[in-house]
């Protein structure tokens, strides 16, 4: 159970103001774009980070043992204006210009806010295991030993640059033992004395390191999307021998861990980030604001033991008490896990606790098909949106949304776009613009290869190879301006030290950013998109045009093009008459094998040892099913023009109609073992899984996907009418918290749009 | 064997509420009871029939045009003119139209169930039939019992035990669980609200107490009709001392077989499920008795 205290605290975070922001940071990054500005890029940035840390306030909570968070306080309007005219005048320019700034981002609400010389992009998994075996001592000792070495000058001031951070960090984590000693903490003070420099020595200092270290990295220098990685693993030994010298008890080091959890949710807002349409997100003028960080539990270690410890035990009660949205919780099964730890997971879910699962069963092979190696590929973990991360190993996220229905149109228009065609003699030099290769969406027409008449189609393989065609050429399109995107890159922003750089496996023993080939891995998460939409598809064009020969493929393609007008009879025949996948039915399921095949080969031919980043394929539509759905023309599943694509690895909406273990039989055609992430929702009506047998059901129903090889399974056990409900009385229902996509939200600060979607999907019950 | 059939109305996979674990029921058409509050009226009859939901209906008038005995369609479901072409569900793309019932055979009942079998497994679930009153096709209900116990699926029948007992000798050596109804103790009110006599049900009842298989016993439970605690009282008398019953449930009574009843054309009485407080009571009771 949650101390009185922590519930008072959560109680607390729903009555908080959205336009609360930490001042602080943004009036000394202001003061620091002058201050060192005729320094080289790495210094610069370790003075900018050395600068904030000195002034800005510390904050001691003498109810609370983990300390650290920043200042917040509603800016006044006139405050607002000025702080927006510096970030105009930071990133209003042309495209071509801002790209040689920053390469790639998510959006300009994400951009506005950050420093073009102090820039990370978050979603990093740090090498947390390094911090707390070697302490900021040992890690500066690194680039002091690589310092002695040959270095060039770029070299030199990276290592510079990461000295200075490091020295930044202790110096900080000083400030706070200084005034825990004023507000007469001893004991506290001593815990941040000790990690200053040295590695921590127990439990306590060891989460009292890592959190300073997510305040820094996060709320000042804009790392959002941590993940913790397999935090039960790594801190299980300093735990035990808490333990075996008394040091500490279950129940305090319990609590420990409820901070910790607490405090990932207090230094961030309430908000839904992925609903544009919510003030908070627009408003916002904070680097991170509320993007979760990720926690990994359990798992099987290199060796073939498993990962499950206390602490994972612990990690999962303090989610179940909590129920907030952060951290993010991936529980990582295996074959042969503990039943207890199995179960108890299974309750967290049933209770709607921040938890979700994911196979290593098929996870390990499809790193490993994508050159992963052993060990590290055994500690891999998430960061948002359900992207797999290798900690330490890799910087950070790079992604594509492959809208899979894009091919499909072309492949029925010759490679035209019919809602706007082609006109004669156009040429692209890439079919993807610039823009849509640094946010990795695909916005507007695409035109493809001129690929056979439709006449001359005559079986469905036939028309599967033109689709390949179709979706290979879109894929080696966006290498190619992949790669002439990382030239700019190599010229403009390479050797521009980042916070994450101190902290990633290779980064200090070469002497290079991670951007240079730093760490081992760069993955570009290419995340498949349209899963259902395409498979319902394929299986009515071969249907009505090749089985039934009720049409020609030329006369559907026409329906198509006009949008079903005219055709009204067809499309509700199609959306309504024809199997759907979903429903464990053979016939369309194997269109999830045939259609991941394609896929899978057309990642391929596009990656290899030439290329410094490779592409990892996931099933993920994140919230931008809706958003892709706009760039599509009719579909042959009877959806209309720009009607939204299906969600992430879910059926089409409503389409699911015989049962959640027949729709997860279906699910499981997709050969996951070359599949690296995304998410399968499922929403459960609470009646479904009941009582205490519902916690066995639970647990029975999701082993039973994962031992039939699916991937990922997400659940919200919550019906249509406490969401309606909620929608009517949102006083009521604050903390109400649902699984969206590769994130929880609050129900009630989620977009009008997103509540919609989350309504409409599929409620299983019995 | 040769190629016995089973009418049936429906299969339900992920049922977790007849029987234990995740189950899938096979719901047989066709009953001897006419119980006033039947939640699956649908099962009456034994034959196919046509369901109309009125509130899908989008009066596109696509089927009325294909009907060649030119039943309108608000009284499809009830003319005995119908000949079950089809025809007009083909043409409904609104699902307000269809057909409830069809022949399947024991191999393909047992395909369908075979795909969630490793769910069984998991959760110590597995197949239930179900109606209807299963036991009017005991030929057919034998042979998926049969079959699934040969691919090792634990077997349920949830029955109302009004069929000769010789019936269920023919099934017993087949089936793991009985979930068995009882719906009044009370003979009148057996009589007057389900139509028949509850004398071969509770005899049958004592029998299968006897032979010791294990046994659900289950009560739907309608205000002021059998929610006495004289009936409850009653009942609990005749399954004193049997350990083979693992489990007695009540299930409150609830409307949602009144929208079926009027799709099939049958209009429904209206009950009401007692309060919760007398459930709690009713349950308390049963505890304590056993």
């Amino acid at each position: 159970m949650l101390s009185e205290l922590l519930q008072n605290k959560i109680a607390n975070l729903f009555k908080r103001d959205n336009r609360e922001t930490s001042m602080e940071r943004i009036k000394y990054t202001f003061e620091s774009e002058t201050l060192f500005e005729h320094e080289s890029d790495a210094v610069r940035y370790g003075h900018t980070l050395e600068h904030i840390l000195k002034n800005i306030s510390v904050i001691i909570d003498n109810d609370m043992q983990i300390m650290g968070r920043v200042a917040m306080r509603i800016p006044d309007e006139k405050e607002v204006e000025e702080i927006l005219k510096e970030y105009h005048r930071w990133w209003d320019m042309s495209l071509e210009e801002r790209h040689k700034i920053v390469l790639f981002y998510y959006n300009n609400a994400w951009l506005k806010c950050r420093p073009y010389w102090f820039t990370s992009f978050g979603h990093l998994g740090l090498d947390y295991e390094d911090m707390i075996s070697l302490g900021y001592k040992g890690i500066k000792q690194k680039a002091i030993d690589r310092l002695q070495k040959s270095c060039n000058d770029k070299q030199k001031e990276f290592l510079q640059g990461i000295m200075i951070c490091i020295d930044a960090l202790t110096m900080f984590t000083k400030r706070y033992a200084a005034s825990a000693m004023e507000a007469g903490k001893k004991d506290i003070s001593d815990d941040l004395y000790e990690i200053s420099e040295n590695p921590p020595k127990t439990f306590r200092q060891a989460v009292q390191m890592i959190w300073l270290n997510t305040l820094v990295s996060q709320k000042i220098a804009g790392c959002g999307v941590l993940n913790f990685s397999r935090m039960d693993k790594y801190l299980q030994p300093l735990y035990e021998a808490d333990i075996k010298a008394g040091r500490i008890n279950r129940d305090e080091a319990l609590n420990i861990i409820a901070e910790f959890f607490y405090r990932n949710n207090e230094f961030m807002e309430q908000t839904d980030h992925m609903s544009d349409d919510t003030s908070g997100t627009t408003d916002t003028l904070e680097l991170a604001f509320d993007d979760p960080n990720y926690l990994t539990v359990g798992g099987l270690n290199a060796d073939g033991t498993s990962a499950v410890c206390d602490l994972s035990y612990m990690m999962v009660e303090v989610a179940n008490d909590m129920k907030l949205r952060n951290p993010f919780m991936i529980v990582r099964y295996h074959d042969g896990i503990n039943e207890d730890f199995w179960k108890l997971c299974c309750s967290a879910m049933k209770s709607n606790a921040t938890v979700v699962v994911y196979n290593d069963d098929t996870m390990i092979p499809a790193l490993k098909y994508f050159n992963v190696d052993s060990p590290e590929v055994y500690d891999y973990g998430f960061w948002g949106c359900n992207d797999p991360n290798i900690p330490g190993h890799e910087g950070s996220l790079r992604q594509l949304w492959m809208n899979m229905a894009k091919p499909l149109e072309l492949a029925l228009n010759r490679g035209d776009y019919p809602m706007e065609p082609k006109k004669a003699g156009e040429e692209r030099a890439c079919q993807f613009s610039l823009e849509d290769r640094m946010m990795g969406l695909m916005m507007g027409p695409y035109y493809g290869i001129k690929t056979k008449p439709l006449d001359e189609i005559k079986t469905m393989q036939e028309f599967l190879d033109v689709y390949e065609e179709q979706f290979t050429y879109l894929i080696g399109e966006f290498r190619k301006g992949f790669e002439s995107d990382l030239e700019i890159e190599r010229k403009y922003t390479f050797g521009k030290m980042r916070f994450e750089d101190c902290f990633l496996k290779g980064t200090i023993e070469n002497a290079v950013t991670w951007t240079e080939g730093g760490t081992k891995y760069h993955k570009i998460v290419t995340q498949g998109s349209g899963l259902a939409s395409v498979i319902n598809s394929l299986y009515v064009i071969e249907e009505v045009v090749f089985n039934k020969k009720e049409l020609t493929l030329s006369e559907l393609a026409e329906m198509l093009r006009k949008n079903y007008v005219g055709y009204e009879d067809w499309q509700l025949k199609f959306k309504n008459k024809y199997a759907k996948f979903g429903n464990d039915i053979e016939e369309v399921d194997k269109y999830a094998k045939i259609l991941t095949d394609i896929f899978i080969r057309a990642v391929d031919k596009f990656n290899g040892p030439e290329y410094l980043y490779q592409m990892w394929a996931t099933y993920s539509t994140d919230r931008a099913f809706t958003l892709m759905g706009e760039q599509v023309g009719a579909t042959p599943d009877g959806r209309f023009q720009k009607d939204p694509l299906s969600e992430n690895q879910s059926p089409a909406d409503g389409s699911d109609l015989a049962g959640v273990t027949a729709m997860l039989n279906s699910l499981s055609h997709v050969p996951f073992e070359y599949i690296t992430g995304g998410p399968l929702n499922l929403r459960l009506h609470p009646s479904a899984i009941a009582g205490e047998a519902g916690v066995d059901t639970l647990a029975a129903l999701f082993k039973t996907y994962m031992q039939n090889g699916g991937m990922q399974l997400q659940i919200n056990v919550i019906d249509a009418q406490t969401l309606k409900a909620a929608l009517k009385d949102p006083d009521k229902y604050r903390s109400l918290c649902v699984r969206v996509t590769g994130y929880s939200a609050y129900f009630v600060e989620m977009g009008e749009k997103a509540q919609q979607e989350f309504i409409e999907r599929t409620e299983h019950t019995i | 064997m040769g190629q016995i059939k089973g009418n049936i109305f429906n299969i339900q996979r992920f049922s977790v509420n007849d029987g234990p674990g995740i189950r899938t029921t096979v719901f047989t058409k066709g009953c001897n009871l006419r119980c006033k509050w039947c939640h699956n009226p649908e099962s009456f009859k034994k034959q196919p029939q046509i369901l109309f939901n009125k509130e899908k209906c989008t009066l596109c008038n696509r089927c009325n045009s294909v009907c060649e005995q030119n039943i309108p369609i608000d009284s499809r479901n009830k003319s005995s003119e119908c000949k079950m072409c089809g025809k007009c569900i083909d043409q409904c793309y609104f699902s307000a139209l269809s057909i409830v019932g069809e022949e399947k055979t024991p191999e393909e009942i047992i395909k369908i169930v075979e795909k969630d079998k490793l769910f069984y497994e998991n959760s110590n679930g597995g197949i239930t039939i179900s109606g209807g009153e299963a036991m009017l096709q005991v030929d057919f209900i034998k042979e998926v019992f049969r079959l699934a116990k040969q691919k090792e699926i634990h077997t349920a029948l949830d029955t109302a035990g009004n069929v000769s007992f010789d019936k269920f000798e023919q099934v017993l050596p087949f089936v793991d669980l009985i979930l068995f109804d009882i719906k009044s103790m009370d003979n009148k009110t057996h009589m007057k609200f389900t139509g028949v006599s509850n004398e071969l049900i509770l005899d049958n009842l004592k029998k299968l107490l006897s032979r010791g298989i294990e046994m659900h016993i289950r009560v739907p439970l309608i205000k002021d009709i059998n929610d006495s605690l004289e009936n409850i009282i009653d009942m609990m008398a005749l399954l004193q001392g049997y350990e083979n019953v693992t489990e007695i449930k009540l299930l409150p009574y609830h409307n949602m077989g009144e929208n079926k009843a009027s799709s099939a054309g049958i209009i429904q009485e209206v009950f009401e499920a007692p309060s919760e407080i007398h459930i709690k009571q009713l349950e308390d009771l049963i505890r304590t008795t056993r």
